[in-house]
């Protein structure tokens, strides 16, 4: 650009072509969207228990036994407790309906937590006709309250 | 500046320079005929919905699908799955890292799996675990074969496949 007094004036605007830059991202874009997962899966851990030791060896350590019917009945059952208090050692919830009373499981295994906070460990002992979604409930509900090895015996 | 650009020869006008209150350089006498769009404002949201997305896409391990048909059980406590030897239970039929097998081959098929798991230079320091995934309605006699298998072949670690609480 010429000024009147003969003298280059430099351009001080600077313009960027963002088509390129926007072609780009937008390639970018449509693949991780394709790719993306949306869903996380999780997993809920269990550990069995596999034998090579000796039943003398070692202290068993306090432990709930769990026995779900196919009628939605769970039998609690603690085992190796001597300090655990008798309204918890051994209680029978009943199912409604076929279905598992939830609120009342939950109850019971808060109040087994508090009363009995070394209890770390349970074994799950499923039925026939036992949902796997009821199985996994009742260890999450176990995972919740902190304990930590659970395990599921086969029929 | 634009003297020197390559969109001399290709631009008609500039649109940042019609819009100059001072002096607008337009072709005298016209009205503008390309219709300019700010592309700065799309660029910055592309940008950040790149950076999320390169953020989101990892994780879960990738084998895990959620299939539409195989619904799984919801929980509140889970952990990530990392990795492991992928068993599927759907419609009755038993699959080994998508392979069909029957009741009564899951021993063998879990070994073989197991001994190439532990060939693995990788998988040198890590320990063989079991992803079960089954369908939430499934009853416990469909699982029981897997969780027998298992306890036979010598894994102490299940993970049952989960999906956590909210997430559909």
């Amino acid at each position: 650009m010429y000024t009147p007094n003969g003298k280059n004036k430099k351009e001080l605007n600077f313009e960027l072509n963002l088509i390129p830059v926007f072609d780009v991202l937008s390639a970018c874009i449509c693949f991780l969207l394709i790719t993306a997962v949306w869903v996380q899966i999780g997993s809920m851990d269990v550990s069995q228990a596999l034998g090579g030791q000796s039943a003398l060896e070692k202290e068993n350590p306090p432990s709930v036994l769990t026995y779900m019917e196919a009628s939605g009945e769970i039998h609690f059952a603690l085992k190796d407790a001597p300090g655990a208090p008798i309204r918890l050692k051994d209680i029978r919830i009943k199912g409604q309906n076929g279905q598992v009373v939830w609120n009342q499981v939950e109850n019971y295994i808060q109040n087994l937590s508090k009363h009995m906070p070394k209890l770390q460990t349970a074994l799950v002992m499923p039925s026939k006709q036992t949902r796997y979604e009821d199985m996994i409930q009742v260890m999450d509900q176990f995972r919740k309250n902190g304990l930590k090895d659970i395990g599921i015996s086969p029929l | 500046m634009l003297s020197n650009s390559v969109l001399k020869n290709s631009a008609i006008q500039s649109p940042l320079l019609g819009q100059s209150k001072l002096k607008p350089r337009r072709i005298s006498g016209s009205k503008p005929l390309v219709f300019s769009l700010m592309l700065t404002s799309l660029v910055d949201a592309f940008a950040i919905l790149l950076i999320f997305l390169l953020l989101n896409n990892n994780g879960a391990d990738p084998k895990v699908q959620n299939t539409k048909d195989l619904k799984l059980p919801e929980v509140t406590k889970s952990t990530t799955i990392d990795y492991g030897i992928i068993v599927r239970i759907q419609n009755g039929r038993y699959y080994v890292e998508e392979k069909e097998v029957a009741p009564g081959d899951l021993p063998s098929a879990l070994m073989a799996q197991k001994n190439i798991f532990k060939k693995d230079e990788a998988n040198k320091n890590k320990k063989a675990q079991l992803i079960v995934q089954a369908d939430k309605k499934a009853n416990f006699i469909e699982l029981n074969p897997i969780v027998l298998a298992a306890s036979h072949v010598g894994f102490e670690n299940f993970k049952f496949a989960v999906l956590p609480k909210g997430e559909k």
